[in-house]
């Protein structure tokens, strides 16, 4: 079994399919794009993945560990972390204490959390380092620009080690700069091990740097393969730019 | 002014100081505002109070059993937080106060509107203690959790309480078990609380239902918000003030609510992180001067 397989994963909100019968193989070690128009069923595919909501049919497997029902605490300690589309600092404490936040994921049980932490905060800073946020370590998180703030959010999912990492939209709202940087930083991420699914819209940016594509729309798989397969696929054409694109693009 | 009034004045200082502490806890770390805090006083002043003269322990033996009670009454009175949050928490626990106000006065076994009367004074070692000895055992309890506070402010529990109290969804994403802490908030809080409430009761010398209504639940929050809410200097220094400025401004009587409404509202304007909270300008002002002085001392040697 891969790292992470969802079968026949559905979620309804009412009378709306959100999910439809999704299954999505995730292998270790690769960067694995979700893409698809607005409203295609990406983000809520990843709050079913991690625990945010429960799906209505279907099965998520982790590490061949059926993951589904279980809480999101319980998610992000057996090794999945997730970012945030819209960033989600703790804007009140410092930059350094939110990686401390992340960090702190295996001492929330037992009598961990009557433990101080000042012994974390060298691997904290370290981790701040290597997204280049060392020099900002001690101002509150709220008063970060938006392109640090998306790199703060890669570094609370960096702090907890996980073998699969989600980001949700990292690109949203970033320079060309910066999405060369965040490039660089997600082939590091990689090369250190960690398999990433990553949920995007600048097509530039994902062609560039996934190995294989996954499209949804209107919450189901429309085609998947790798990245030139993808974009030349007339399912994918006609989802994105509407029917009759086809032929007046041929 | 006598010696005793002034020792009275801070025993009773003293004892709010351990509520706001244990206030800060809950609503300065874990955000869950509370205005039902003087349920959980009560409910420790109430335990001492029983303890004492229906069960005839002394004060030492009965601390550990009364802070045992409150801690488990603060986490089944802190369930509601799991399931109703912001607002609705804030108005579920004025109910609080109403709820364990009325057990108080109906139930015989809690002496009713008589309440509980001839509560001794603690011994120690077959002393009993004196004005100025209770202002001492007070003062080693607000030393001891003021220690406590300072070790918690230090631990991952601290930092899961500030992470959730701020924004449940990401703290839950960064594996920290929301329901669980909020419990931890109120249990600790609880705690804290019932050993102000012992302290109370075995000074005052009896327990009313009056002493632990809505009004002393705002205080409590008051002070906490005046001195700085999620800070231990804050807490203490809110305290003080609450309680020593309204003695010392005894010739405003009349219109001490008025003053203290006055100066809560301009300092929500002006200062809402508190007299010394996080970045406020005292505290600010008293680091710079201090920063500044000791420079004058390193410039200043040969």
């Amino acid at each position: 079994m891969e790292l992470l397989e969802t079968e026949g994963l559905t979620k309804d909100f009412g009378g709306l399919r959100a999910v439809d019968h999704v299954d999505l193989v995730v292998r270790r070690g690769e960067i694995h794009g979700v893409i698809g128009p607005n409203g295609a069923g990406k983000t809520t595919l990843f709050n079913l993945i991690t625990g945010y909501l429960r799906p209505t049919y279907g099965a998520i497997h982790f590490k061949e560990r059926r993951i589904d029902g279980l809480p999101t605490h319980r998610i992000v300690t057996l090794g999945i972390a997730r970012t945030f589309q819209i960033v989600r600092p703790f804007t009140e404490l410092s930059v350094l204490e939110n990686v401390l936040v992340a960090w702190g994921h295996r001492y929330y049980r037992k009598t961990g959390p009557f433990r101080p932490y000042a012994n974390a905060r060298r691997r904290a800073r370290e981790i701040l380092e290597s997204v280049g946020l060392a020099d900002r370590a001690d101002i509150p998180a709220g008063t970060l620009p938006i392109g640090l703030q998306r790199r703060l959010e890669i570094a609370r999912a960096m702090a907890l080690e996980p073998e699969l990492m989600l980001l949700d939209e990292p690109a949203a709202g970033l320079t060309e700069e910066e999405i060369g940087g965040l490039k660089e930083l997600v082939g590091r991420i990689v090369a250190t091990g960690v398999t990433v699914v990553l949920v995007e819209h600048r097509m530039s940016f994902v062609m560039d740097i996934c190995e294989v594509i996954t499209v949804l729309d209107h919450g189901r798989v429309i085609a998947e393969g790798a990245p030139e397969e993808v974009a030349h696929d007339p399912a994918v054409i006609e989802a994105y730019l509407g029917t009759g694109s086809v032929n007046a693009a041929g | 002014m006598t010696l005793g009034y002034l020792l009275t004045v801070g025993t009773f200082t003293g004892i709010f100081m351990i509520l706001t502490l244990s206030l800060n806890i809950l609503t300065g770390y874990a955000k869950q505002v509370s205005l039902g805090h003087a349920a959980f006083f009560g409910i420790g002043a109430y335990a001492a109070a029983i303890l004492a003269t229906k069960f005839g322990l002394s004060f030492w033996a009965a601390l550990p059993c009364v802070v045992a009670v409150t801690t488990v009454v603060g986490i089944f009175l802190g369930l509601p937080s799991l399931r109703v949050s912001h607002d609705f928490l804030v108005l579920s626990t004025i109910g609080l106060n109403f709820i364990v106000g009325s057990v108080f006065k109906y139930f015989s076994f809690f002496g009713g509107s008589m309440g509980i009367v001839d509560i001794p004074t603690p011994t120690f070692f077959g002393k009993a203690f004196g004005t100025v000895g209770y202002f001492g055992l007070t003062f080693a309890f607000v030393t001891l959790a003021v220690l406590t506070s300072i070790y918690f402010s230090r631990t991952w529990g601290r930092l899961a309480m500030e992470a959730f109290g701020e924004d449940e969804t990401a703290a839950k994403a960064m594996g920290i078990n929301v329901a669980k802490f909020k419990i931890y908030a109120f249990a600790i809080s609880s705690a804290y609380a019932g050993i102000a409430g012992a302290l109370w009761a075995h000074y005052v010398g009896s327990v009313f239902p009056e002493n632990f209504g809505f009004d002393r639940s705002i205080d409590i929050l008051a002070m906490l918000v005046l001195g700085g809410l999620g800070t231990i200097r804050g807490a203490v220094f809110g305290a003080l003030l609450l309680q020593v400025l309204p003695e010392a401004l005894r010739f405003i009587q009349d219109y001490r609510m008025l003053v203290s409404g006055a100066v809560l509202a301009l300092m929500m304007v002006f200062q809402p992180m508190g007299l010394l909270g996080k970045g406020s300008f005292l505290y600010l002002r008293s680091l710079g001067i201090l920063r500044h002085f000791r420079r004058g001392v390193a410039s200043g040697a040969p």
